[in-house]
């Protein structure tokens, strides 16, 4: 049985606010990580959603660095309005300030190939945590 | 290379902040209990992390530090025994 998500009930960011998630392979933004975390968040809460991060005056980049991206040594820089221009949604998902990339529709290879077409820079995080195993 | 315990997308954080995996991707999904101290992620983003709860097949835990894992138990596995 899916679990419920909670919808944070706030307004929508702006079209130039930026959308960060954390890259997990050696390879950029990989389609297969995408399609594996949107089925996953299937599995967990009954829709395709691609979890992100959202820059804004209580979180600036420099803090996402610092705390939620902490562990990546890259992450994926996309905006709010580019997203938008590939026909994708963020729903306020969890606690401030994660968001789910989503596709109308609820179609997991749309929503992947939109994702990965969408544009967007490799970054290279100057606070990632290479703690020793 | 790092070993991973419990394969894990570090960017989804579920309604309460925590982190979640599948049960069944553990490496030893019997060892994956409330309270256990695990390697958790991907091999380029892994965190140390203690299991909160497991539900329904999932697992959900927090990152913590290397030092803090450490106080929790020792970090090094025990080498298998012959038989």
């Amino acid at each position: 049985m899916v679990k419920k998500r909670a919808l944070r009930d706030e307004p929508p960011p702006g079209p130039v606010e930026l959308v960060f998630r954390g890259i997990l392979g050696d390879t950029g933004l990989d389609p297969a990580d995408l399609r594996e975390a949107a089925v996953f968040n299937h599995e967990l809460y009954g829709f395709y959603g691609v979890s992100v991060w959202i820059a804004d005056l209580a979180f600036p980049r420099e803090l996402l660095e610092s705390t939620k991206l902490v562990k990546f040594e890259r992450y994926a820089e996309f905006t709010v309005g580019g997203l938008a221009g590939r026909g994708l949604q963020l729903w306020a998902t969890g606690q401030r300030p994660h968001y789910d990339v989503v596709y109308e529709g609820n179609d997991l290879e749309s929503l992947v190939a939109r994702l990965a077409a969408a544009p967007y820079w490799i970054v290279d995080n100057p606070s990632v945590d290479r703690e020793e195993h | 290379m790092i070993y991973i315990d419990l394969p894990a997308d570090l960017n989804l954080e579920d309604d309460e902040g925590r982190n979640v995996a599948r049960l069944a991707d553990a490496v030893a999904p019997d060892a994956v209990i409330a309270g256990a101290v695990l390697v958790t992620g991907a091999p380029r983003a892994w965190s140390w992390a203690v299991v909160d709860s497991v539900d329904s097949g999932f697992v959900y835990f927090r990152q913590i530090s290397a030092q803090d894992a450490a106080r929790r138990g020792p970090l090094v596995k025990p080498l298998p025994q012959s038989a």
